[in-house]
């Protein structure tokens, strides 16, 4: 196990580098700079250039960024002068986190719930309803939710704010929006694990032993369901702290989703590298986690590892 | 087959069949066909809608097809610096009060001089707009130039833009501005607001972050707007659009005979933090602009000043700190005491005072400023004022709060006590707050008008400076012909561009400099000086006409009309 670890962990810091140097270069490739600009003057651009240190040769830079990468620095923003990207990572995460989190245990809870009753209920009315759910759920893009949302629920009804971030009642919309889509797989992926698992000799013995169906369901049924999901939750959860862009945008919600994208608009390097180190070192960690609880859960995986 | 023609029309149908294909074919070598043409502009479906119905004006007009290519705004910028391309939609906004803010782009080898046009006249014109004192032979110098311009049509005004709001009643005094901040806010209040105007406050919505609130080194509307709140400098423009002695910290001053030295005497007035306003501030800011190693994108609205330019033109590494620093000293800025301020120009400016307002020509204090270093600026905490306003509560990314500056010299004129603004750049999320009462002002772009155009509290069209345009590079094979580029311009309807496309209210750009500068004299538009350049309508025949003789100029074969 310790060895897994081990080598997983060097895997990890390789694709970390991996994606660092491949940003680095594509970013510098794309045309335009930070300081390029309508009115900008050629000797001022130039003195610009030199102040951020852009004027050196491209291999220089990356060492420079590669040696404060290691030391945690990720530099200043070149677009919103005078902040650090540490500090824009450290305001704006904890907010879009928040917001992935609620959204993913809004979709894991209903969703889990919604595909096991489909599942129980085959062809019955309660599944054809969850799975035409579902299917909307994941077909119509989450910008439709919090736009219809926002209007009915906060405009029309007034139930929850329009927007803005000021306590628990104004993460519900956007949470909601972030989760739907989410929900919709969840759910589909759930009942056909689910299915899959009710035809298995196990739960054939398990019931001819004479065990309560919610015994059956809940521990032999539920527990073999739910593998493949821990294994779209990983990249699922770094989707929807990543994903968080267009719902931030529409519901005036300082998280760090609008900086991945804008950064790149605005050439703003330092921005660039920083939420994209940051987001894959995310991603990675949330893959090497779902790794290791597969093989809490899984006991195969690890009578695998042993052997 | 073939045998079997030749037979049948003989040896002189053969001849006159080669004859023909020969002649034919020489005049394919003779006459080029019309080069497919690429056109520049932005991503986005609302620049997409304008650039498609300008593409199919100039293919039904001159038979002209042209392809458009969708860059990001970087992109479009390194295209256009690098002159690679056929011709770009691009727009141009102004940064002080005077025709010389659009007129000077075009001299041969300016920075924005993205067609690469030449013009001797043009820019001997130009170069007497800048250097003479005279209002009136200025403004005769840049009607002249404004006539060349629209003749050799290196670029082809479109439209002067106009922005509607949807803006509560009770909101007065807030005057909206087309050079530097784009509001002003010192003299605003509200007066029957339901739930009480005891309290005076607004609550608006700044759209995005402002990326910069150094004044020094700020190039951004959103935070010149919070700049131009928070800091006082030598004067203000007054509700009226006038400069007047006493509407900022100069009372006085006096302008030497040959129009280069500027004498101000300050007022008293004191800094947030209690300090003092001395003339030092603002020698002290005007140095820090022109620094090279503060590499600020605004030095070049600093170049009427003596040395400005040479100062700044200095290299940081090559000449070294002690160069710099000396070389400052020859800034054309000058404290003769606490309060009196001289100032030498480089050449005379008439539009000098008019300059002063703007974000970059600030006073900045010394200690505060060295302080925090880098990082002045950056936080709520690590700023002063000396505006109507400061900064109280800075959220990076989602809320400002200006509140009323205690320690401002004219805070008896100032009547709202506080302001908060949003960032939310969704316009419909912007729309909703309103709706709720939540935001008391907010932008209203074209898609939205059908919805609200015709509410009570929709404003007027507002025209904000800024005018747009087609620019051609004249080294391009088919754009280095002046009546080719001409016919491009009157082959466009902007009427119809105005009103079926924009739909917001924007104006057909008769000539390139826009309606809201005046002419320095009598503070009439600049543009009824020269009269309409280019039509509001089509002028198809003209255009054509123009277009055929411009194409058999340079060996193209005719346009097809269909």
């Amino acid at each position: 196990m310790a060895r897994y670890l081990a080598r997983r962990l060097v895997y990890s810091v390789i694709a970390l580098w991996l994606v660092t140097t491949v940003t680095f270069f594509l970013m510098h490739a794309i045309p335009g700079d930070p300081f390029s600009s309508e009115k900008v003057t050629p000797s001022i651009h130039q003195l610009m250039l030199e102040k951020y240190g852009l004027d050196k040769p491209l291999l220089v830079q990356y060492g420079d960024y590669l040696l404060n990468l290691l030391h945690g620095d990720l530099g200043i923003s070149m677009r919103q002068t005078n902040r650090s990207v540490n500090d824009m990572i450290r305001d704006g995460f904890p907010v879009s986190a928040q917001l992935g989190l609620e959204a993913l245990l809004f979709a894991v809870i209903v969703g889990v719930t919604l595909g096991t009753v489909a599942s129980l209920h085959r062809n019955g009315v309660l599944d054809y309803t969850a799975v035409l759910l579902s299917l909307l759920f994941v077909s119509v893009p989450s910008f439709v939710f919090a736009t219809v949302l926002q209007y009915v629920v906060g405009v029309r009804l007034g139930w929850l704010p329009v927007a803005r971030w000021e306590g628990f009642s104004y993460t519900i919309l956007p949470a909601f929006s972030l989760g739907i889509g989410m929900l919709g797989s969840l759910t589909r992926l759930m009942r056909t694990s689910m299915l899959e698992v009710v035809g298995q000799d196990y739960i054939r013995t398990a019931r001819a032993k004479g065990l309560s169906s919610w015994s059956v369901v809940g521990r032999h049924m539920w527990r073999n369901a739910i593998l493949p999901l821990v294994t779209v939750l990983g990249p699922l959860t770094a989707g929807i702290i990543t994903g968080t862009l267009i719902i931030e945008t529409i519901f005036g919600v300082p998280g760090l989703g609008k900086y991945y994208v804008e950064s790149i608009y605005n050439r703003d390097y330092t921005l660039i590298m920083g939420t994209t180190v940051f987001y894959a070192g995310l991603l990675i960690a949330a893959n090497f986690i779902v790794d290791l609880l597969y093989g809490v859960i899984d006991p195969r995986i690890r009578l695998a590892e042993r052997g | 087959m073939k045998a079997l023609r030749r037979a049948r029309f003989g040896w002189a149908a053969t001849l006159a069949a080669v004859a023909l294909i020969g002649a034919a074919s020489a005049q394919a070598a003779d006459l080029k066909p019309l080069p497919k043409l690429t056109l520049i502009a932005d991503q986005g479906d609302i620049v997409r809608v304008r650039v498609q119905a300008l593409q199919e004006m100039l293919r039904k007009n001159l038979g002209l097809d042209i392809e458009p290519r969708y860059v990001d705004f970087k992109t479009r910028l390194e295209l256009m610096r690098n002159h690679n391309f056929d011709m770009v939609y691009a727009g141009w906004g102004p940064d002080y009060d005077d025709p010389l803010t659009f007129m000077d782009l075009f001299i041969t080898g300016g920075a924005q001089n993205d067609p690469q046009w030449s013009n001797a006249v043009y820019d001997k014109l130009i170069e007497t707009a800048q250097n003479n004192m005279d209002q009136g032979q200025r403004m005769e110098a840049m009607r002249q130039a404004e006539i060349l311009l629209a003749h050799e049509a290196p670029i082809v005004p479109i439209y002067w833009r106009a922005n509607r709001y949807r803006q509560q009643p009770f909101i007065k005094n807030y005057i909206r501005r087309a050079v530097g901040a784009p509001v002003e806010r010192k003299w605003a209040y509200t007066q029957g607001r339901p739930g009480g105007d005891g309290f005076q406050y607004l609550n608006l919505n700044l759209l995005e972050e402002p990326p910069d609130l150094d004044p020094s080194t700020s190039t951004d509307t959103v935070s010149f707007d919070i700049i131009n709140a928070t800091y006082e400098g030598l004067v203000r423009v007054n509700p009226e659009g006038k400069i007047v002695k006493g509407s900022a910290l100069a009372v006085d001053w006096q302008i030497s005979p040959d129009g280069k030295e500027y004498v101000f005497k300050l007022r008293d007035a004191k800094w947030s933090n209690g300090q003092p306003v001395t003339a030092n501030d603002f020698v002290y800011s005007w140095r820090r602009a022109v620094d090279p190693r503060t590499a600020s994108q605004y030095a070049y609205i600093m170049y009427v000043l003596k040395n400005a330019e040479k100062i700044n033109a200095m290299d940081p590494k090559k000449d070294g700190d002690k160069a710099i620093d000396d070389a400052l000293k020859t800034l054309g800025v000058e404290a003769l005491d606490a309060h009196t301020l001289k100032v030498t120009l480089e050449k005379p400016a008439p539009y000098f005072l008019s300059l002063t307002s703007f974000i970059t020509y600030m006073p900045l204090p010394q200690t505060v400023v060295e302080k925090f270093g880098d990082s002045y600026a950056a936080d709520a905490n690590k700023m002063v004022a000396n505006g109507p306003f400061i900064v109280t509560k800075w959220d990076h990314g989602y809320q400002l709060i200006l509140e009323k500056n205690p320690t401002y010299w004219d805070a008896k004129s100032v009547r709202l006590q506080k302001i908060h603004f949003d960032m939310i750049a969704d316009q419909g999320t912007a729309h909703n707050l309103y709706n709720k009462g939540q935001l008391d002002v907010t932008g209203l772009s074209s898609q939205f008008i059908p919805l609200y155009g015709r509410n009570k509290d929709t404003t007027a069209p507002w025209a904000d400076g800024s005018v747009f345009y087609l620019e051609m590079n004249t080294q391009s094979p088919i754009f280095r012909n002046a009546k080719v580029r001409r016919a491009i311009g009157l082959a466009i309807d902007r009427q119809l561009f105005c009103d079926a496309v924009l739909k917001d209210g924007s104006i057909p750009a008769t000539s390139f400099t826009a309606p809201v500068i005046t002419d320095g004299e009598t503070g009439r538009p600049f543009v009824e000086k020269i009269g309409k350049l280019w039509p509001e309508t089509a002028d198809v025949a003209a255009a054509r006409q123009l277009f055929a003789e411009g194409l058999a100029e340079e060996g193209f074969a005719p346009p097809k009309y269909n």
